[in-house]
């Protein structure tokens, strides 16, 4: 089975078809999905404010993270969630949407680079207590995971916008 | 009011948006943008205010610092928001959706920055601090699902 056909086999299923015609079910989903991900996607941009020096200056970098992580984890398991189901709904046309499939590239992007954050320097990030200045890689880590998820809260928006 | 929409609705403005493939598009991308940046910031002040999260912070340090950002997402999604709106607005004229987010839009910025900026001066997680947490998320998720609610219905 390819993938083209794995989608239409998603998108015509019992399940997939009524979610997708349902007249409140869908808009629900679709609402939980965008709000969801406005919330937690913001909430990681506080610690990437933070690790690119741009603001949030009265926490460090490891107690913005342990703090927020639940909720990072609890809004990262919605978004996932949701964006399955609707993905179920709409996934012959996701299919062939372009930008799509830039979405998923940044989200790729955006999780190989909060990985490495938490292998390269989440083990260090005590030590930062109380410096000024972060190492530069950690730096960068902030400004890419901003970019990242710009990009793919961007091309989340036009794919709602473009599908046909 | 009909007739200020049928105004705005016949407008260079929205004529150029409507002119234009990308136009709508890029504005819907820059109004959630703005509201990513407000939302999550404001959540986690709101989180703090119920106790639930960056307490290492007092209330008032995630205020300063979470303020610049929500206010600027606020700004990024009002400006996009206002030039959307334009471009279609006699359809939003009839559209319930529309008309229930602008009251929770009005009541949301009232109470943000009338009522809830005061809560932030206080030191501990008050009852008054939680309530206005709790009143605050929903206020603004309300306005993010009638928003949403304007494209379904």
């Amino acid at each position: 089975m390819s993938l083209y056909e794995f989608c239409v086999m998603l998108y015509d299923s019992n399940f997939g078809t009524s979610l997708r015609e349902s007249q409140l079910m869908f808009p629900i989903v679709e609402g939980i999905h965008v709000l969801g991900l406005a919330a937690s996607v913001g909430a990681i941009v506080l610690l990437d404010l933070r690790l690119t020096g741009l603001g949030i200056r009265s926490a460090t970098p490891s107690q913005i993270m342990r703090q927020l992580k639940p909720w990072y984890i609890t809004g990262f398991a919605v978004m996932f969630i949701t964006g399955i189901l609707l993905f179920w709904a709409e996934a012959e046309k996701c299919y062939r949407s372009p930008t799509f499939r830039w979405k998923l590239v940044f989200l790729v992007l955006a999780g190989i680079n909060a990985a490495y954050y938490e292998v390269k320097y989440v083990p260090k990030m005590d030590s930062w207590n109380g410096q000024a200045a972060l190492p530069s890689g950690a730096k960068l880590v902030g400004w890419c995971s901003l970019i990242f998820w710009t990009l793919v809260v961007g091309f989340g928006r036009w794919t709602a916008y473009g599908l046909k | 009011m009909r007739e200020i929409c049928q105004f705005l609705d016949t407008s260079w403005l929205a004529e150029a948006v409507r002119a234009s493939t990308w136009a709508f598009a890029l504005l819907e991308v820059i109004h959630l943008i703005g509201i990513t940046l407000m939302l999550g910031t404001l959540c986690v002040l709101d989180l703090r205010l119920m106790g639930m999260g960056m307490k290492a912070q007092t209330v008032s340090e995630v205020a300063e610092d979470t303020h610049p950002w929500t206010l600027g997402g606020l700004i990024l999604a009002t400006s996009s928001g206002v030039i959307l709106a334009i471009s279609e607005a006699l359809r939003l004229y009839d559209s319930p959706p529309f008309t229930l987010k602008m009251i929770l839009f009005l009541a949301a910025v009232i109470f943000t920055y009338a009522f809830q900026r005061r809560m932030t001066k206080s030191t501990g997680p008050t009852g008054a601090a939680k309530f206005s947490a709790v009143l605050s998320l929903v206020l603004w998720f309300g306005v993010g699902f009638a928003g949403r609610a304007i494209a379904f219905y």
